[in-house]
């Protein structure tokens, strides 16, 4: 009996068995057909910032569409560069996705360690005419065709100054006592000029006021500060032969012109990091200053800025005598790059694509404190109904991505190149040398750099 | 004797070893391949193309003049703030030494900045209390009619800023160590003294350091070992800035390994800090050493 009993048991099972599998297999077969990526789970290497943070809610709607977990780690900028560095070094593939700013793009290319997506975007419709070409031109290293990092953030600096002040008659008056000239109003076709720029930031430091206050801390921002100028006076580091030319003439009369600016900015400025120079020009200390998009857009924001329209905003001055036709602002922002050990590069891409190229996906992302990638941004009526100031903002900042905004180095040792120059700048502003000769001295340490680099590389 | 010693050994091993193999996995294994690769030439994303350079990485290390100045600043920081903090610290000890009615309360709070994270405390000091236009330190010299200065971005002040925070941070430290080794200290010897009418200072230079001074050359030691290595203050208040005016050698360290990516070069700087460190140490103990049974 209780065999009996047993072998009805195993019959049942078996036959259990035989009618659920197939059953099973059905399911899987379907779901793998509609979502090839089922159970793929990515790694985003971003930047602690609220454009990152506004990334989360969208998460859960793309692991319901595609299946694919995605999984966001946010660092400093500093700490994610660390990170990432190490985790390539290593060969780990943690990464599938990492936030690709300029200042490391070289090195990462050279060292093989990012995916050209060039290839992705042709077969898994990228819509390419629907970006600011600014976003991507912003992961092209050097002359190359490839394209490093999907469009994710950009940006550059636009000049913001006090418009009350600038209309107050007294002020007009007095100016042009002063300096014999009509006090200027930046536009479109007349920004200001270098000369302008400096006499207004004379003007307006009194008092407790400064004329002009800009963050100059450590090897980023030092850089950050000086470079624009050297291009706006129209010098660079280097030539197309990687011949160093910052000790030209031309690269003196920058650096001569950035000291003479700095005794219209606070003592503290170079100290000062990201967005720490905001907070006083909210507060009325600085006549002008200069900002990313965001601290653009937040200085007119009544909830943000207690000089909320009161902000006028413009284009980075203009050197008459450089022989160009415009100031230049570094191409600020970055990409989000595939890593090339990623195990799942398609599944990376078609996060990038769906976040990123959905025009609704990103405009939600852009007024819940994201960045403006897509030409339609800048045409959305809810963008101008939520932001109303930025009818005055986006024709300022459509023109300085397109005409003035220039990628800055890219090559492998870019950064120690930054390291040298940030120090020089800092050792001109506290007059422990003369622009000349600092200028001569890092021209020679940067020279030594791009040389080894060469060698390195084996050009 | 000797085969008891041997199996004393043997069983005193087995609880040593694991302890050892941690040491040196985590410790000595890390720092013979930082003394092997100061050697080298070579790059963290090139490994394959990595050359043997001999002493040439020392050699460049003499000859650079930003190497050279964080040995000075880190000499400087580590004088002033182990100076400093050894002496507050000895002074609140004394303090401390007789109870009083609050004691424990006004102990637990002394030691609050011992307990917070040290980069929390120096953003904390960065943001609120050093801030020129809006910081606590600034406002209250504006009390007296003083203009403060700019205290991270100016030199000698960005300095000065950061030996004060470590001296805040690190006195509590010192002050327990020294209130404890004063709370066993033998009453009788100092007795004496007071009968013979030595005056409390007299008592205090002639009796207690004297019979401290073993405690106090191993917190020396310590403070020396900790300052010289010092980092995440300096780097979260200044990054090392301005112009290099607070780059300790291990900022330095840092960003030649993690900067520009050049492993072999950095590694030799760690190694010449660790030589530093050693021979300072040592200078401090030998003569300790050489007169034995005076340690107390």
């Amino acid at each position: 009996m209780k065999k009996t009993l047993s072998k009805i048991l195993m019959l049942v099972l078996i036959m259990s068995m035989v009618g659920v599998f197939p059953l099973i297999g059905c399911k899987a077969e379907a779901a793998s057909a509609e979502k090839p990526f089922e159970g793929v789970e990515i790694y985003v290497g971003c930047l602690a910032r609220t454009l990152s943070d506004e990334l989360k809610p969208f998460l859960a709607d793309f692991e319901a569409e595609t299946g694919i977990k995605v999984n966001i780690e946010q660092h400093a900028y500093d700490s994610l560069r660390d990170k990432m560095m190490l985790e390539f070094a290593a060969g780990s593939g943690y990464f599938d996705i990492i936030y690709l700013s300029p200042g490391y793009l070289g090195e990462l290319v050279e060292n093989d360690y990012i995916m050209d997506i060039s290839g992705y975007m042709e077969t898994l419709g990228f819509q390419r005419d629907d970006f600011l070409l600014a976003a991507i031109e912003i992961s092209r290293y050097g002359v190359g065709e490839e394209i490093w990092g999907f469009p994710y953030l950009a940006d550059t600096t636009v000049l913001l100054y006090r418009k009350d002040l600038f209309e107050d008659p007294d002020n007009q008056a007095d100016f042009e006592n002063q300096f014999g000239y009509e006090l200027p109003i930046p536009t479109l076709d007349k920004p200001f000029t270098t000369k302008q720029f400096l006499d207004l930031a004379k003007f307006f430091t009194r008092g407790d006021m400064y004329g002009f206050g800009y963050p100059q801390t450590g090897v980023a921002y030092g850089n950050l500060y000086i470079l624009p100028w050297i291009w706006t006076f129209g010098e660079e580091y280097f030539d197309e032969n990687y011949q160093v030319t910052i000790n030209s003439p031309k690269g003196i009369a920058a650096i001569e012109y950035a000291r003479e600016l700095q005794n219209y900015q606070p003592p503290g400025v170079l100290g000062w990091d990201y967005g720490e120079h905001m907070p006083y020009f909210y507060e009325g200390k600085l006549a002008m200053t200069a900002g990313w998009f965001h601290l653009g857009v937040e200085a007119n924001n009544p909830e943000i800025s207690a000089i909320a329209g009161n902000v006028g905003y413009a284009t980075v001055p203009w050197h008459p005598e450089s022989g160009l036709e415009t100031g230049k602002a570094v191409l600020g922002g970055g990409s989000l790059a595939i890593t090339k050990d990623s195990k799942n590069p398609e599944a990376a891409f078609t996060y990038l694509n769906w976040m990123f190229g959905n025009k609704e996906r990103a405009l939600e992302w852009y007024l819940n404190g994201g960045s403006a990638t897509l030409r339609a941004i800048y045409e959305a009526p809810e963008v101008y109904e939520k932001f109303p100031w930025s009818k005055e903002f986006f024709p300022i900042a459509n023109y300085s991505l397109e005409h003035i905004a220039k990628q800055r180095p890219t090559i492998g040792v870019s950064h120690s190149l930054f390291e040298v120059m940030s120090g020089a700048w800092h050792s001109v502003s506290m007059d422990r040398e003369s622009p000349e000769e600092a200028l001569n001295r890092v021209s020679t340490e940067m020279q030594t750099i791009i040389d080894g680099w060469k060698k390195d590389l084996g050009m | 004797m000797r085969f008891s010693r041997k199996i004393e050994w043997q069983k005193a091993s087995i609880y040593i070893v694991p302890s050892l193999i941690i040491l040196f996995i985590i410790a000595i294994y890390p720092m013979l391949y930082a003394i092997w690769t100061g050697f080298w030439d070579s790059h963290l994303h090139r490994p394959e193309v990595r050359s043997f350079a001999g002493l040439e990485n020392y050699i460049k290390l003499f000859l650079d003049h930003r190497f050279l100045s964080s040995l000075g600043i880190t000499f400087l920081f580590t004088l002033i703030s182990v100076a400093s903090t050894m002496i507050l610290g000895f002074l609140l000890a004394l303090l401390f030494e007789k109870p009083f009615k609050g004691k424990n309360t006004a102990l637990a709070l002394l030691t609050i900045p011992m307990v917070m994270a040290p980069v929390v405390s120096a953003l904390i000091w960065k943001v609120f209390l050093l801030e020129p236009d809006v910081g606590i330190v600034n406002w209250f010299l504006s009390l007296f009619g003083i203009r403060g200065p700019y205290w991270i971005s100016t030199t000698p002040w960005a300095l000065i800023s950061v030996i004060i925070v470590n001296i805040w941070f690190m006195t509590p430290f010192v002050m327990l160590i020294m209130e404890a080794a004063l709370s066993v200290l033998s009453k009788e010897p100092i007795e004496a003294a007071m009968i013979d009418g030595a005056g409390y200072w007299k008592r205090v230079w002639y009796i207690i350091i004297p019979s401290l001074k073993g405690k106090i050359l191993f917190t020396l030691i310590f403070r020396i070992t900790i300052d010289y290595r010092m980092f995440d203050i300096v780097y979260t208040m200044t990054r090392g800035g301005p112009a290099f005016d607070t780059e300790m050698l291990s900022v330095w360290v840092y960003s030649v390994a993690l900067r520009t990516f050049q492993m072999g070069y950095a590694n030799a700087g760690a190694v010449v800090m660790m030589i530093i460190i050693g021979v300072t140490c040592l200078l401090i103990i030998l003569p300790i050493i050489r007169k034995k049974g005076e340690l107390a």
